[in-house]
Formats: C-alpha cells, sequence, structure tokens
C-alpha cells in the first residue's frame, strides 16, 4: 500500500506541479522533520486519550498533506478498530473521549484544502471497509456527491454505530429530500448512549437520560429538509411536512 | 576737591601711616611765598599744568599750648612743637593729558599738610576756547590763620591785555601769579590755616593726589582678595591676585589711550608693579608675581605695602587703599591634602582614612611646625586620632556618611603664626552597602502539608566592608493569623531563619513579603519581594475539613456571591460539582481542582478558573431549577412536561432555541440542559482570579 501511495503521490505531484504551482501544501517535511513525525505517530497510540488529541493537533501542521491523511486516517481505524476510551468525559455529554478523538481526526481532514480530495478517494478505495465508510462520509462531507449511493448503503449496512452516525451526518449534508427513507431509517435506530448529569433530582438520586445519537442527527437531518419529526403514543416516529 | 596728602618721616618712632585728625590751635602762622606754574603745552596735543606751591609755617609764642595729636584716633598729648621756626614747605601738583580743546577742569580741593593744617581751596574752571574766556579779577579766599578763624583773603587780577594769561596777586604782602596757558577760567582761592601744632621735626615735601577733578582718575585697590596673611613658601614670591578699580571718566576717549600702571611700595622699594594694563573704565588685575621672594624657614615679617598709580607718564599717585598691611609668613605653607589610604571612591563609615598634610617645607619629623586637623561634615560625623601633632599624617575616621572637607592649619610653635591648608579635600563617606544574597527576588515559599503548616525561609546577605554583617537587622512582612518565629530572635546577623506557623485565615495573607535588611544607624538597607503560597491539595488550614485550595479559592472573585457547600456523595471523578434540585446551594466537588482542559471551545483552563466555571455552571442549574420546575412543585418525569427528557420544560425550550424533540438540538454532544450551564462558564474571564490565586500549584506558582 505504501508503494502505491508513494507512486500515487508521484503521480499526483506531477499533475499538481503542472495545474497548482502555488499549491504551497505539498511539500516534503524539512529535513528532521521525519523524526518529528514519527514519534506523533507513537504519540498517537497513546493510552491516554487526551495525548492522541494533542498528537493530532500536532499532525495538522505538518505541510505534507499526503503524509497527514496518511497519518489520520491510519488513526481512525485504529481508533474504530479498538477504542482508547469509552468513558465520558464531560458531564451530560453523550460523546465518548474516543468520540471526541474522532471528532479531531475528522476536523483535521475537513480543514484539508480541496485538491486533497482524491488523495483520499484513492486512499479509501484501498482501505479497510470501516475506515473505507468513514473516508466515505468524510469525501460526502466534503460535497463530493459520486459516494452519495454509498454513504446511503453505509447507513443501512454497517454495524459500527460510529460509522452509522458518521454517514447520518454526512448524507444530511447533501440536504438532499430523495434521502429521506434513509433518515427514516435512522429514526427507528436504536443506539442509544446513557447520559449522567451533574443533577440530583429532589429525591437525590441522579439525574440520568438517554440518548439515540443516530436518531438524533436524523431528527436534525429531517428538520433542515422541511420535515417535523413526531413520536406517537406507541413510540413509532412519523414525518409532517412543515 | 584737590586733597594734598604727604608723607613725613621723622627721626623719632616708626613712620606714621597715616594722619586721621587733628585739633586746630591758635599757635602758627602760614605764609604762601611761592607762586603757580605752568608748562607749555606739549606734543601730541597734550599739556602738562603744574602747580607748585611754596610755604612757610611759622608758630607763635603760643606754640608751647599746642596739642599734638596723631594717627589712629588717639591725640597724644604733651609733644613739644617747634616754636619760632619757619618751615618750608611746597605743594606740587602735577595734572597732565588735558586735551587742546576738551579741558573743562574744576578745581575744588584742599590741600592737608601733616604736620600744619593748612589748607587751600581751589576752585577753579579753566576752559580752552582760545584764550575767550573771562577771568574774574578777583579771586576770594579764606584764611584760617593761626589764632583766628576764616581769614578772607583776595587774589587779586592783574590786567593784562593778552586774554591768555591771567595773574593773580595776594592783597597781602605775598603776590602769587598765575599761568594760565592758554586756557581761560574763574579760580576761588581760599587758603585755610588752623591752628595745629604736630610732632614733626621737619617736612619736606608733600605729594598731591588730585581727585574730583572734572576728569576723575582715582584709582582704587580694592585689597579685598588680598590675604592679610600670606603664607609664603621659601624661595618663592609673593604672590597674590588683587582687584583694580579705574574710573577715570571725562578723559576724551578720541583723545589718546591712556596707559597706567600701578605700584606696590614698601618704602620706596617696589614689589608689586603691574605691565601698562590700565584700562579706561576697566578693572585690572596685578600679575600675580613680584620681586619680593621669602626667605628661609621660621620668618617672618609684618609688611606694608603702599599703592602708587601712575597715570600716562605722570607722576606717582597714591591709591586707594593707600596702604595694605601684609602679615608675611615666609616660612611655611600648607599646600594640601592628601590621601594616602583608601582608594578616595570607597571609602565607607567607620573606615580609618590616613591623610597626609603636603606642606612647604616638607620636613618629615620635627618640633616646631604644629598640625591641627579640622573636618567639615555631618554634625558629629567624624574624628581625627590625633588632635595636632607634630607629624604630618593622621587618621580620619568618620561614623556617619555624606561628604567631608578635610583641611589643617599648619602653626608654628614658636611665633604662633598659622596658615591654613590652600587647598582641601573632599572626601564622600558612603553608608555601608547591603545585598540580600538569598532569597532572590521573587522566590517562592510555601506552607508545607504539615498541621500546623509551616512556612521556613532563609535569608542571607553580605555587606560591604563585611564588618557590618553581624550589625544587620531584619525584618519581614508579617502573615496576620501566623505565628513568626526567627533564627536567631531577634533577627540579627548576616543569616536569619523566619518561621511562620500556621496557616493564615484569609487568602490576602499570602503573597507577597519584603524581608529586608537593614544598618539602621547608617540608614543602609537592603529588600527582597517574595511570595508566600499554600499547598493546594493539602488540609491544613484554619477550617480543618475543607481542602486549602477550597478554602482560600472561595475567598477570592472566583466565587460568585451564592451559597455553596464542598463534595458530598455525587461527587466522583469526572464531576466537579452538581446542584440538587430545590437546595438553595451548589456543591463543588474535589474534582472541580484537578479537572483541565478546553473550556468554551477557547483556551487551556484549568485551577482557579476551572473552580469558577464549575461554580458558575452549577449556579445555573440552580437558576433553571427555581425558573422552570419550582414554580410547577418540583421537577416531574413527564412526558407531557419533557418530552424529550432533557430537563427543560416541552413549553420553554421554544424560547430558548430548542427543539422539544431533541435532547441535543445543535448537535453539539451535549444535551440542551447542559449545554446551558457550559455556555454559562464563557462568562467567566480566564485569568480573572489569578493575582489573588497564592495555591501551589497554582497560576501563580
Amino acid at each position: 500500500m505504501l508503494k502505491l501511495k508513494l507512486a500515487y503521490r508521484l503521480f499526483l505531484g506531477i499533475i499538481l506541479f503542472a495545474s497548482f504551482i502555488d499549491n504551497s501544501r505539498i511539500i516534503e517535511p524539512a529535513l528532521g522533520a521525519s523524526n518529528n513525525v514519527d514519534s506523533l505517530k507513537i504519540k498517537l497510540q497513546s493510552p491516554i486519550w487526551t495525548e492522541r488529541i494533542s498528537a493530532a493537533e500536532q499532525i495538522a501542521t505538518v505541510q505534507d498533506t499526503a503524509l497527514v491523511i496518511d497519518i489520520i486516517a491510519e488513526a481512525i481505524s485504529a481508533e474504530l478498530e479498538q477504542p482508547v476510551s469509552l468513558e465520558y468525559s464531560r458531564v451530560g455529554s453523550y460523546a465518548s473521549n474516543s468520540e471526541i478523538i474522532l471528532q479531531k481526526y475528522n476536523s483535521i481532514l475537513m480543514e484539508l484544502g480541496p485538491n486533497t480530495l482524491p488523495v483520499i478517494k484513492e486512499l479509501a478505495l484501498t482501505s479497510p471497509r470501516d475506515l473505507r465508510h468513514w473516508l466515505i462520509s468524510i469525501i460526502a462531507l466534503k460535497g463530493d456527491t459520486s459516494v452519495h449511493q454509498e454513504v446511503r448503503d453505509i447507513i443501512s449496512s454497517n454495524e459500527n454505530r460510529w460509522v452509522r452516525g458518521m454517514a447520518v451526518a454526512a448524507l444530511a449534508a447533501y440536504q438532499d429530500k430523495k434521502d429521506v427513507p434513509w433518515f427514516q431509517m435512522a429514526l427507528n435506530d436504536t443506539n442509544s448512549v446513557l447520559v449522567v448529569l451533574d443533577v440530583l433530582l429532589e429525591d437525590e438520586s441522579r439525574a440520568i437520560t438517554y440518548v439515540y445519537p443516530i436518531r438524533e442527527s436524523a431528527i436534525r437531518a429531517l428538520k433542515i429538509l422541511g420535515y417535523v419529526v413526531i413520536k406517537d403514543k406507541d413510540g413509532n416516529f412519523a414525518l409532517k411536512q412543515r | 576737591m584737590l586733597e594734598v596728602r604727604g608723607i613725613v618721616e621723622t627721626e623719632g618712632p616708626p613712620p606714621w601711616e597715616e594722619i586721621i585728625s587733628y585739633t586746630p590751635v591758635p599757635c602758627a602762622k602760614v605764609e604762601l611765598i611761592d607762586k603757580w606754574d605752568c608748562a607749555n603745552p606739549e606734543p601730541h596735543g597734550t599739556r602738562s599744568l603744574f602747580f607748585y606751591y611754596l610755604f612757610q609755617v611759622k608758630f607763635d609764642e603760643f606754640c608751647d599750648t599746642c596739642v599734638c595729636f596723631f594717627k589712629k584716633n588717639e591725640p597724644q598729648r604733651g609733644e613739644a612743637c617747634i616754636c619760632n621756626d619757619w618751615l618750608k614747605l611746597d605743594a606740587r601738583a602735577w595734572i597732565t593729558d588735558i586735551c587742546d580743546n576738551e579741558v573743562n577742569m574744576r578745581l575744588p580741593g584742599h590741600m592737608q599738610f601733616l604736620d600744619k593744617e593748612e589748607r587751600i581751596i581751589f576752585h577753579a574752571e579753566l576752559r580752552n576756547d582760545k584764550c575767550r574766556a573771562q577771568f574774574p579779577n578777583t579771586v576770594v579766599g579764606v584764611v584760617n590763620g593761626c589764632c583766628q578763624i576764616d581769614q578772607r583773603f583776595e587774589l587779586h587780577r592783574i590786567p593784562d591785555p593778552d586774554s591768555c594769561r591771567a595773574e593773580y596777586y595776594y592783597v597781602g604782602e605775598n603776590v602769587r601769579f598765575f599761568t594760565d596757558c592758554g586756557t581761560g577760567g574763574n579760580m576761588t582761592f581760599f587758603l585755610n590755616i588752623k591752628r595745629t601744632a604736630y610732632y614733626s621735626t621737619y617736612a619736606d615735601e608733600v605729594e598731591f593726589t588730585i581727585e574730583d577733578l572734572s576728569f576723575k582718575d582715582t584709582l582704587v585697590i580694592a585689597g579685598c582678595y588680598l590675604p592679610f596673611t600670606v603664607c609664603l613658601a621659601p624661595g618663592e614670591p609673593l604672590t597674590f591676585g588683587t582687584e583694580i578699580s579705574t574710573d577715570v571718566w571725562g578723559w576724551p576717549v578720541d583723545c589718546q589711550t591712556m596707559i597706567g600702571k600701578i605700584y606696590g611700595r614698601k618704602d620706596t622699594t617696589i614689589i608689586i608693579l603691574t605691565a601698562d594694563t590700565i584700562l579706561q573704565n576697566c578693572f585690572t588685575t596685578p600679575p600675580e608675581t613680584s620681586s619680593f621672594l621669602g626667605l628661609p624657614y621660621f620668618h617672618y615679617k609684618n609688611l606694608t605695602l603702599n599703592w602708587k598709580a601712575q597715570v600716562d607718564i605722570g607722576p606717582l599717585r597714591n591709591a586707594k587703599p593707600l596702604f595694605t598691611t601684609l602679615h608675611i609668613i615666609h616660612a611655611f605653607r600648607a599646600d594640601s591634602v592628601k590621601i594616602t589610604s583608601h582608594h578616595p571612591d570607597s571609602i565607607y563609615v567607620g573606615d580609618s582614612v590616613r591623610v597626609e598634610a603636603w606642606n612647604s617645607p616638607f620636613l618629615v619629623d620635627q618640633r616646631r611646625l604644629k598640625y591641627d586637623w579640622r573636618a567639615s561634615g555631618p554634625p558629629g560625623g567624624g574624628h581625627f586620632r590625633f588632635a595636632h601633632h607634630y607629624y604630618r599624617h593622621n587618621f580620619f575616621i568618620a561614623t556617619r556618611p555624606g561628604t567631608y572637607t578635610i583641611y589643617y592649619t599648619l602653626t608654628d610653635s614658636v611665633s604662633g603664626f598659622g596658615c591654613t591648608v590652600l587647598r582641601n579635600r573632599a572626601i564622600v563617606v558612603k553608608p555601608p552597602q547591603i545585598q540580600i544574597v538569598a532569597p532572590v527576588d521573587s522566590a517562592k515559599f510555601t506552607f508545607n502539608t504539615a498541621n500546623p503548616g509551616v512556612l521556613a525561609c532563609t535569608a542571607y546577605a553580605v555587606t560591604h566592608p563585611d564588618r557590618f554583617k553581624d550589625s544587620l537587622q531584619w525584618s519581614i512582612t508579617p502573615i496576620v493569623g501566623s505565628n513568626l518565629t526567627t533564627i536567631p530572635s531577634p533577627p540579627r546577623g548576616d543569616t536569619v531563619i523566619f518561621r511562620f506557623e500556621n496557616l493564615p485565615d484569609s487568602n490576602n495573607q499570602f503573597g507577597r513579603k519584603y524581608i529586608k535588611a537593614s544598618l539602621v544607624t547608617y540608614n543602609a538597607r537592603d529588600s527582597v519581594m517574595v511570595k508566600a503560597f499554600f499547598p493546594k491539595y493539602a488540609l491544613n488550614n484554619p477550617s480543618d475539613t475543607l481542602p486549602n485550595w477550597y478554602n482560600y479559592w472561595r475567598q477570592t472573585p472566583a466565587m460568585a456571591l451564592i451559597l455553596q457547600h464542598f463534595g458530598g456523595d455525587s461527587c466522583n471523578s469526572n464531576t466537579r460539582g452538581f446542584y440538587n434540585f430545590g437546595n438553595p446551594h451548589i456543591n463543588i466537588c474535589p474534582v472541580a481542582a484537578e479537572t483541565s482542559g478546553i473550556l468554551c471551545a477557547t483556551a487551556y483552563w484549568d485551577g482557579i478558573d476551572v473552580f469558577a466555571a464549575t461554580e458558575i455552571h452549577e449556579n445555573q442549574h440552580r437558576i433553571d431549577y427555581f425558573n422552570w420546575w419550582f414554580p410547577i412543585g418540583g421537577y416531574q418525569q413527564n412526558i407531557h412536561l419533557d418530552g424529550d427528557r432533557d430537563l427543560i420544560l416541552n413549553s420553554i425550550e421554544p424560547s430558548l432555541g430548542l427543539d422539544s424533540t431533541m435532547q441535543d438540538t445543535d448537535g453539539d454532544s451535549l444535551i440542551d440542559f447542559e449545554d446551558r450551564g457550559y455556555d454559562q462558564e464563557c462568562s467567566w474571564i480566564r485569568g480573572f482570579a489569578d493575582s489573588l490565586d497564592w495555591s501551589n500549584p497554582g497560576h501563580q506558582y
């Protein structure tokens, strides 16, 4: 895979050199920077979740964007396969520490320029399934419609709730009413998270609530498309055009 | 005024220097026996007018009753007069430099004989108007003769067809002639003869000083810069400076440049002679040299200088002051003071400074010249080891800082004459220097975690000079509520340990403390600022139950004016604080002091900022409870009231921009109820209470 990526980068470099002369982001790391990158890659595997975020922030400053994509994609894959922390560090949050890490990875990839899209797409082709699905969502979030159907398929097929949730968010970005069936499917996603609040009720029991992250995303997407989600007394969801 | 003064030489006692007063007695008769004369015009437009008088004085038979008075205003009676002998007196005056065309001369004046009071007062006005002046026919004079007062006389003019010439004669026996040299004018001639007898053997010459002419040539030697005692080193010439004022107005500037000299004479010996440096209406300083040399050691002499002036090759005239008496000690001279120990720039209080007199003669050891050392400076600030002795060196010890002037007087123990040093010496005595070496400025000290807590601080200072170190006195800003002890006690010396026991009640007692080391006597001090901290997590503050951070941070603006309790069963590892619905207070958990991270989506927060944010967060829950749930009887888990179970009333959510069907309306992974608490945290300004955070670790440690 490394050989492929290098070949791709060489190919891309020739193409970009002709068409984006001023693309200053595609430069090799400075001499001595490789050691630093290696240490950051190790840090991304730290058992302390905050260190992974810190390392990711530093990776984002590396000027070789292909290298950044490579490293972040690898880190996403690792986090999906083996989350470093499923604890919730913030009261009232339904995002675990690993989800916060994944959000940081997403933000890094999203902030890369549009010229990096081919690199991500190329990478997605050769990645394992969950990572491929994650990267397809990233591609969709960057506005590429070529993966529209693939995003729909992820919602209906992937078992990982984080990957499904990412796909719902990506599909919402298209703002396409044809996607309503897939959002309805997400409304019925029963994946839930127990959220503990920093409040005691009058009986001094801890206030808790269950949050359905995928359902929340679907409601949010449908709301954008002009629908109101109504839940009947049996717990079934119905859509109503506003 | 025409004033005549003279020098009378006698065969008797030392010369009289000046006649001050006299008392006329009816004992003398005066005759005027000679005439005036005038020289012809000289080249270059100047001419000289020469007055010449010759008098005869004869004392009458009452001479024996004469009373003679001498100088110094002390009448001395009983001296014999010489009676019935004619004394010849002549009086002369020169007037020079009269321009050919601009002569305007008035001669009020008098002649004063030293041995007889015979006063001749002239009022003359001469004009050079080419012989067209009118001369009066009669000049009236008054003679105060012996035994009579104000005897008038007249000088009559002899008619002369040549108007350039006027001749007067006395109505009496004495006919006087006046030749006006081509000038014209009036003259009133007074001959004032007073009956005065003087002790004198003879007086053969009287010199005039002409003053108050229509042009002035008064020369004044101020003499004020001339010390009356001159310490003249052997072999050195008499040197001094003085100021001469020449006031010669009325001389025709265009006529000629005046050239003048000043003579300083002892008897007939010229000691001081200036060059031709007298300028019109200018000050002149004579040269600081003379022909008078100091004699070998231990000789002294009184010298009286008589000042004369010569203007334009005219006669020597007396100048003012007429006489200057000098005590010239031409044996030794005190020159200067030298410091022969210590660098002059680094003399400190208590230093013994070796001083040495430089004088002439440069005698190392002798038993005649005494050195009397003095110092002026701060009152009571210093003394010499030897009050006065015969050696050239001494030791000065200053006991107070300041500037001292060191000088000495060299006294000849035989003659009693003394010379004070010409060039004294100023020395600056510094106070001792103190430098606190430890602790360094802004050093941080923390109470330990024991109970009671102890803060110990070792201070060390050096002094310059080193001898002052044991006298150092120390102090430190107290911590109210904490017991301060020092080692040693009282805190003195170069090393001191300050020990505070017990943490204070107030957070304000932590922070900046000033350690001072001083030498009070010398007003010398040094200080450093140190900072006192409390151990953040220890439990040794006066509350006994609360951790230090909570006890002291709650005294800062980080705690709003709301009720709060510390801890509680619901505190856990990720709960900074909580609110129990219905309670008037909120709870702050221990983890609030330990939490750090990105708050408010802006920056890294920790410590006292997280403490403040937690309090704000929980207080928002308290406010929401009392706004939403308290009015309807408390929280109820009811789908009609809170459909999405986010603890916000359905009816309230739209007004807050929230969706009652969604727990996380904005999709930030936080349920809406908690969003309100987190959002409110941002009202805290990060770092706002940093300056009051004295925890270790903390925002100032």
